[in-house]
């Protein structure tokens, strides 16, 4: 009996310090106002900036289950300067739920400058599509930035059963034929699964390429999703394929891009 | 307004008194089995369910179907949950209410819907042991309490609970990354009720 006097303050402590008070569903899509429509919020962030003839972009992704590594990475990159903005490379979150994007969101939004993210597969599971949607926006985007375009694109083809409708060739293709007012003169283009990855549909792997090089505007293509570095000119050596490692492998790139080149770092935190 | 309902919540809990006893008298073992209907607690906004007392009343367990209407949660969503609860400590009596002061369970629920899978061998487009865990199938835990009003007229029948619960991917979640999670971050309240069957 003599404990009960001291229960009821330790209940009452525990049950306050739950943030939110109650969840319904780990894949209920319930967000706060400043979590929704998220790359919207950031195009319209970067269309106020005025870009210099340098871009300066930080590359990250596959943050997953992986936040002490994630906050670390902020912390990091918040060390560097005049950067134009930071790219996420997909799979945010490792079950799809909804829980994991605001924790993740809530990390990257201490960085300094505006975040844009391309869907991961892990982010297409349980309700993640229908969330990623909600939170971020389109699954395929782009912007034009400076002199370059940057092309944000779905490229998770196992996920849509590889039913060659993944990556939206079409789309990409019309993305990468500059409209006659547009003054961009190249294009990087940035994806999750790499097209030499098993996860790509296979029938579109030389397709995507074949893309990118008709469009003679790319040159570099990103990646993310093997948890590993791998910086190649693959198949006829036209477009350098980059994949940046996960969070965990605790690294991120940091891009230059000027008219006509570039210049890739591999970053450790 | 969730800070209020905390603290009225605890309220409740203390201005009872303590260490005052009733008489027993009108005492009706109640029958094991009950139906329960509960709010919140990672299978719907509301759930309903049925279950059954078993080893003296220090273990209930029941099968619930919950649901979660889009208005609320952004998406309509139909599970259905085998839950387990320990009541292993004696009650302690405040006035005519018995409180167990510690509960402890488990849960594995099931969410429909052709979004979700229990195991991605079903799946043809997945191979073998590619995400190596299931989307619809979901383990939650959970610590918490107990009042039965097996005391007090006319509400024989009903006891109330409460409990922090968790979904194991947020609990394996705060083990790899105890610095950004916290017990507040990965648990939240549930509460329910429960109505023994005669």
């Amino acid at each position: 009996m003599k404990r009960l006097p001291l229960l009821v303050p330790f209940l009452f402590l525990l049950f306050s310090s739950c943030e939110n008070l109650f969840e319904y569903h780990p894949h209920q899509i319930i967000l706060e106002d400043d979590e929704k429509d998220l790359t919207a919020v950031n195009l319209q962030k970067l269309s106020s900036q005025s870009p210099n003839d340098t871009l300066k972009l930080i590359v990250m992704g596959d943050t997953q289950r992986f936040y002490d590594a994630t906050v670390d990475f902020v912390h990091k990159a918040n060390t560097f300067q005049d950067i134009d903005f930071v790219v996420h490379l997909g799979d945010i979150s490792d079950f799809g739920m909804t829980q994991e994007f605001k924790w993740v969101h809530d990390i990257m939004q201490d960085l300094k400058w505006p975040y844009l993210t391309v869907i991961g597969n892990h982010d297409m599971l349980g309700n993640g599509r229908k969330l990623y949607r909600r939170m971020y926006g389109e699954l395929n985007y782009s912007l034009v930035y400076g002199h370059t375009k940057f092309v944000f694109l779905d490229t998770n083809g196992r996920e849509d059963g590889f039913q060659g409708r993944v990556p939206d060739l079409d789309w990409l293709s019309a993305q990468l034929t500059p409209a006659p007012a547009e003054t961009w003169q190249q294009a990087v283009v940035i994806s999750h699964a790499p097209p030499f990855d098993s996860d790509f549909d296979k029938q579109l792997e030389l397709p995507y390429h074949q893309t990118l090089v008709k469009s003679q505007r790319v040159p570099l293509s990103l990646h993310g999703h093997r948890h590993g570095w791998d910086t190649e000119k693959k198949y006829d050596g036209e477009v350098l394929y980059h994949v940046t490692t996960s969070a965990k492998g605790r690294g991120f790139t940091y891009l230059k891009i000027w008219q006509g080149g570039y210049s890739l770092e591999r970053v450790s935190f | 307004m969730k800070r209020s309902l905390l603290f009225a919540f605890a309220l409740l809990l203390s201005v009872e008194g303590f260490g005052q006893s009733l008489p027993d008298s009108g005492y009706v073992a109640p029958s094991p089995y009950y139906v329960k209907a509960q709010f919140a607690g990672d299978i719907g906004l509301l759930s309903v369910g049925i279950g059954r007392e078993s080893f003296n009343r220090k273990l209930t367990t029941d099968v619930s179907v919950g649901y979660l209407p889009e208005s609320v949660g952004g998406d309509a969503i139909f599970t259905v949950a085998l839950k387990s609860t320990m009541l292993p400590l004696k009650p302690v009596r405040i006035k005519s209410l018995d409180w167990y002061y510690l509960t402890a369970g488990a849960q594995v629920s099931y969410t429909f819907g052709d979004e979700y899978f229990a195991w991605e061998g079903y799946l043809s487009k997945y191979p073998n042991s590619y995400y190596r865990f299931s989307t619809a199938l979901s383990v939650y835990v959970f610590a918490g309490g107990q009042v039965d009003f097996m005391r007090v007229p006319k509400l024989q029948k009903f006891s109330a609970y409460y409990e922090v619960g968790a979904p194991g991917e947020y609990v394996i979640s705060y083990i790899q990354n105890p610095k950004y999670l916290g017990l507040g971050k990965i648990f939240h309240l549930a509460l329910g009720v429960k109505m023994a069957l005669r």
